[in-house]
């Protein structure tokens, strides 16, 4: 029998899910030996090294040459690497932030650390995935995972509704997903990635309408995933039902993984497809979320609610940036998994796309940290009796926080001026990166549209900003409790947003290793 | 249809079963109601509960200890699934093969004794 | 040397937060005029005889994969505004506490504004600029927002949307820039001299659209100026009079330091328009301003009038037509205007806010006498509204003689258009005059007259106005050379 040859280099690529595994293994077997009322302090703390561990392995992977594991099935390179540092990164502030959050409600439990793990690692697996099987389990491990992070805090119709709207809308974007995956299945005959490519360009040719229902399907199931409008309907309120934690690692990390898996699928089986097709998918897409997130997010008196609508409006930029990516040299084959250096011989073309998904690797890290550090100072101002009121994230909350907490209201300033792409702040590096791949790819119009809605941003940002520091303490406000950790996971996130928009010159480093492989 | 061209034309053998077998539990069901003979009565119409007399209305609220229970059987019993295939080619897979189906063991310890402790498995609470 | 003036500031922001609060505000002056000093001595160490080289250049690379470095160097165009601005900083700080007690992060803001605004008008490198350029928003706007007076927050975030909408028009423009030579880099010297916008063409004129949005919101052009009055009115003194006293002079700045020597032909071509946009704004500008009932309001329309200026002769200096002399006069006096505005503009806002704070209104018609009351005060006033319209021996003058002359050597009606422009400031600042100094004093009896910390802060503009009016010289040389590069900059491209 000829066995294929798995070796631990198949393995390495998986690294971080399977620390993070563990760590999910391990808190789930030290909670059930606990009271109630044992202390659970250490759970945090453990999640979070746990996260930074596994972080800082992807980040040694960054460096290593990129190859195809699993036979096929997975795939090692820098983008997923950099990609599994980022919803590291996510997991790591989140789950400072939930310590603080979790006591107050007393619902600190190891299943909850536990459940975030291993969302996180099915984010880092999807992003390896290079097969339509595997990426489907993946997604579903990350969706199932934050399915039940969603209605962790049963009590209450809120967490009830907006894991009951995750869930339903969820499973049939998944359905959506894996039909189409089944459309092109049959299309090709295989459902790895990397060989679908040329039965692809033979089925484009005999069966157009099969190959291209199936890729509309797949994208839709993604843009479902990374909130894109026409897809985003369930965003908002599933934001706010959810606990505010589970919010921001949904917002950034699963944002994060769902655009890994949508960039690998597009730019391996893109060759075979219609060139137009992937840059007019994504330019509209992309034209759509970025004016509706931003208009809709103006009204918004209810933060968390706006911050949802501010991230549809940044997964808007975000597939700005994969438009420029398909836009220069449409047609032609580049691959995650070209050569890992560029060398002399590169381009102009692969040079642009190159720098295209660095400007998309950036923005996910920029956003994530930014992102978790808002949805954190937005969780240490709300209380439980105010949630079923739908009062506890009004504006009205962040009325005088500058004399009540300077250190949050400064940090929450550096958040909304980060998300406004104001340098210098690590947004800004962020929008400059995909406004210039844009620009450079000819997508000047789009470039435009993202500019005027992002000043529109600004309103919505600032109005926070208005409130912190140019309202008065409002009579009888309630006392704002203090975490060490919520605190130090926010003293981390700023530290990020300024210094990273100052100088971001380690992470650009790591981005130019992660931007050389588009070289083919 | 060739093959190579199609990779689902292999699948219409598959197909032609399908329909042959679906269309034969309709066709049969619906002979025996033309055909048989039809005389109702009262007793024949209550619902058939294993030759005793029935009890209570059918539509009973179950404890939710039965789904648990349930979902845990199909948990461990697809987890054994893995195993038949691991068994068969257990000499070629080697020292590799052992080892990873070890791991795959200890995540089930792992999962049984979470349930173990939580209570799942305890009929009265 | 560069570098420590640029951040010089920031460690005085830091020792503010370490030391005790009641400190905070003497810190904070300590450090201006540290600063101040630092700016001296800068001025010493260059030569002013080259004014069109760059000097005291520092270089290290900031973000190599993008191409951009931390590059700053001084040539004749950013010395007098880096001068401007420390000034103008250590004197707001100095007369800071004279309306009421200022807490330290206002003092602080001044002080990271100071940063962002020498760091702008010293960098060579446009990733930095655009940095600098909305670094030095956020400070304003908290300043404006939170310490400004009654309608404080909506003209807070006027300002705020409306200049975030130019710095994103500005990143636009950069980008083009940027994108347009290869390798892709932002130094501003290196894209002067690689031209890659040559001529006229679709991008070259997208780019200067950009520009001419960023920099005319700045300045500010009718008609996007609507910001100005409402921000100018309610900032507090002294946000007022760094906003209008430097904040402004970032758009001339960037106009004559990036749109001309990048964009210059497209400029040409569109030349006759912004001439026209400009006179528009002079008559538009001394007009309202004489309708304005409100002291403040009427200063800060004034702007919109000295601005225009700036614009024309940017204007002149990129027509072809134009003889070279004629629009390097006109660049020179462009300059110079930038400065004698922000010094006559800063004193004004100084002096409104001392008589609103004595006199505790605005009003123009409630004010009458303030020469029988305060006459020291008054007759300050007197001098700097004289200035200010553009009387022969004070710095306005030299600037405005220039420009207009510029002007004549291309367009006679543009010249005539400023002209009456500056007849209908004239009037009406004499008509301001009679208004508010002469008359019965009758409720302003008892008041006192200049404490020695507003005497210093309005002496040390008076007399530099003086200086810059008699003497125009040394300064004016050192303009020169500078706008000497910038021409030849347009030359070489021919």
């Amino acid at each position: 029998m000829n066995l294929p040859t798995l070796t631990s280099a198949d393995f390495f690529p998986m690294l971080p899910a399977i620390i993070m595994v563990v760590g999910a293994c391990i808190l789930l077997l030290s909670e059930v030996f606990l009271s109630a009322h044992s202390s659970r302090g250490y759970q945090a703390v453990l999640t979070a090294i746990t996260a930074v561990i596994a972080g800082v392995v992807a980040l040694k992977m960054v460096f290593e040459p990129a190859r195809e594991v699993f036979l096929g099935f997975g795939a090692l390179d820098p983008f997923s690497s950099f990609l599994t540092f980022v919803v590291c990164v996510a997991l790591a502030l989140a789950t400072l932030t939930s310590a603080g959050f979790l006591r107050k409600r007393g619902a600190e439990r190891g299943e909850f650390y536990a459940l975030m793990l291993f969302a996180t690692a099915g984010m880092s697996l999807l992003a390896i995935s290079n097969e339509l099987i595997t990426l489907f389990v993946n997604l579903e491990v990350l969706s199932i995972s934050t399915y039940a992070l969603t209605s962790f805090l049963r009590r209450g119709t809120r967490p009830s509704e907006a894991g009951f709207k995750y869930f339903i809308l969820g499973a049939f974007s998944s359905a959506v997903l894996l039909y189409g995956a089944a459309l092109l299945y049959g299309a090709t005959g295989t459902t790895h990635l990397t060989g679908m490519v040329l039965p692809l360009a033979n089925a484009v040719r005999t069966n157009p309408a099969l190959v291209y229902t199936g890729a509309l399907l797949v994208a839709a199931g993604f843009a479902f995933k990374v909130a894109a409008v026409p897809f985003h309907m369930w965003t908002p309120d599933v934001y706010e039902g959810a606990p505010t934690p589970v919010t921001a690692l949904m917002s950034a990390g699963v944002k994060a993984a769902a655009f890994a898996a949508l960039v690998r699928v597009f730019v391996t089986v893109g060759p075979g497809l219609d060139p137009q097709l992937p840059l007019t998918l994504f330019s509209t897409l992309a034209l759509l979320t970025m004016v509706a997130g931003n208009l809709l997010a103006i009204p918004q008196r209810n933060v968390k609610r706006m911050l949802a609508y501010s991230s549809i409006a940044h997964a808007g930029y975000l597939l700005l940036g994969v438009a420029a990516l398909f836009a220069t040299a449409p047609g032609e084959a580049f691959s995650l998994l070209g050569s890992t250096s560029l060398g002399t011989t590169a381009t102009p073309q692969a040079v642009a796309r190159a720098e295209a998904l660095r400007g998309i690797l950036f923005y996910l890290l920029a956003y994530t940290v930014t992102a978790v550090g808002a949805f954190g100072v937005v969780s240490v101002l709300e209380r439980r009796e105010d949630e079923e009121r739908g009062t506890a994230w009004d504006l009205e909350r962040f009325s005088g926080l500058a004399q009540r907490r300077p250190g949050w209201a400064f940090a929450m300033a550096a958040f909304m001026l980060s998300l406004a792409g104001i340098p210098p702040t690590v947004g800004f590096l962020g929008k400059l990166l995909i406004f210039r791949s844009a620009v450079d790819a000819g997508l000047i119009g789009l470039t435009i549209i993202a500019v005027l809605s992002s000043a529109a941003g600004v309103y919505y940002y600032l109005r926070v900003v208005v409130y912190m520091y140019m309202r008065p303490v409002p009579e009888g406000a309630h006392a704002l409790e203090r975490n060490w950790m919520t605190e130090f996971a926010l003293v981390v996130s700023t530290v990020a947003v300024v210094v990273l928009g100052i100088a971001p010159g380690p992470v650009t480093e790591w981005l130019v290793q992660a931007g050389h492989l588009l070289g083919r | 249809m060739d093959p190579s061209l199609n990779p689902l034309a292999s699948y219409l053998p598959l197909a032609v079963a399908l329909l042959l077998a679906g269309a034969l539990a309709l066709i049969i069901p619906s002979l025996a109601a033309v055909l048989g003979p039809k005389r109702p009565s009262a007793i024949k119409s209550t619902s058939f509960e294993a030759g005793s007399e029935s009890s209570g209305p059918a539509r009973q609220r179950f404890a939710v200890k039965f789904y648990v229970v349930a979902l845990l059987f199909i948990v461990f019993d697809v987890e054994a699934v893995f195993l038949y295939p691991w068994a068969v080619n257990f000499q070629s897979l080697g020292w590799f093969g052992y080892v990873e189906m070890l791991v795959f063991a200890a995540t089930l310890v792992v999962g049984l004794i979470y349930i173990w402790k939580k209570g799942a498995l305890e009929w009265e609470s | 040397m560069l570098s420590l003036l640029i951040f010089f500031p920031l460690v005085g922001v830091l020792v503010m937060y370490l030391l005790p609060k009641r400190v905070g505000r003497t810190v904070a002056t300590v450090t201006s005029g540290v600063e101040l000093a630092l700016a001296g001595v800068m001025a010493l160490l260059i030569d002013w005889s080259r004014g069109g080289v760059l000097q005291l250049e520092e270089r290290v690379a900031w973000v190599p994969t993008l191409g951009a470095s931390y590059h700053v160097a001084v040539d004749g165009l950013s010395v007098p505004l880096i001068l401007l601005t420390a000034l103008l900083t250590f004197l707001s700080l100095l007369y800071s506490g004279v309306e009421e007690e200022r807490p330290p992060t206002f003092h602080a803001m001044f002080l990271v504004m100071e940063t962002a605004l020498i760091g702008l008008f010293s960098t060579q490198d446009l990733l930095l600029f655009y940095l600098f350029w909305e670094a030095s928003l956020v400070p304003m706007y908290f300043i404006i927002g939170v310490w400004g007076h009654a309608d404080r927050v909506k003209a807070a975030l006027k300002f705020f949307l409306f200049t975030r909408l130019g710095g994103l028009a500005l990143l636009l423009a950069i980008l083009g820039l940027y994108l347009g030579v290869e390798p892709h880099t932002f130094d501003i010297p290196t894209l002067v001299r690689a031209q890659p916008y040559a001529g006229t063409s679709t991008a070259a004129a997208l780019i200067l659209l950009c520009f001419l949005i960023a920099f005319g919101i700045k300045l500010p052009v009718v008609p996007l100026h609507t910001w100005l009055p409402d921000a100018h009115t309610d900032a507090p003194t002294e946000g007022s009079v760094l906003l209008a006293g430097v904040l402004l002079k970032m758009g001339g700045y960037g106009l004559v330091r990036l749109a001309l020597p990048t964009v210059g032909d497209m400029l040409a071509e569109w030349a006759l328009v912004l001439a026209i946009l400009a006179v528009v704004s002079g008559l538009y500008g001394a007009a309202v301003a004489m309708a304005q009932e409100d002291l403040k309001r009427l200063v800060a329309y004034s702007s919109v009038n000295h601005m225009a200026y700036v614009l024309l002769a940017v204007a002149v200096a990129a027509m072809l037509g134009a003889g070279s002399e004629a629009r390097q006069a006109a660049l020179t006096g462009a300059m110079y205007q930038l400065v004698a505005h922000g010094l006559t503009t800063g004193a004004l806002f100084f002096l409104v806010g001392m008589i609103a704070r004595r006199a505790g209104t605005r009003e123009i018609s409630k004010l009458s006498g303030l020469w029988g009351a305060v006459p020291v005060l008054g007759t300050v006033l007197a001098v700097v509204m004289f200035a200010s319209l553009g009387l022969p021996g004070l710095a306005h003058f030299a600037a405005e003689v220039q420009i207009v002359l510029g002007a004549l050597a291309v367009w006679w009606w543009a010249a005539a258009g400023m002209l009456l422009a500056v007849l209908l400031t004239t009037a009406m600042f004499v008509w301001t005059l009679q208004r508010v100094l002469m008359g019965r004093s009758d409720g302003l009896k008892g008041l006192k007259d200049l404490s020695a910390r507003e005497g210093v802060t309005a002496a040390a503009l008076l007399v530099l106005l003086v200086v810059l009016g008699i003497f125009p010289g040394p300064l004016a040389k050192l303009i020169e050379g500078a706008t000497e590069q910038v021409r030849a900059a347009v030359l070489t491209r021919r």
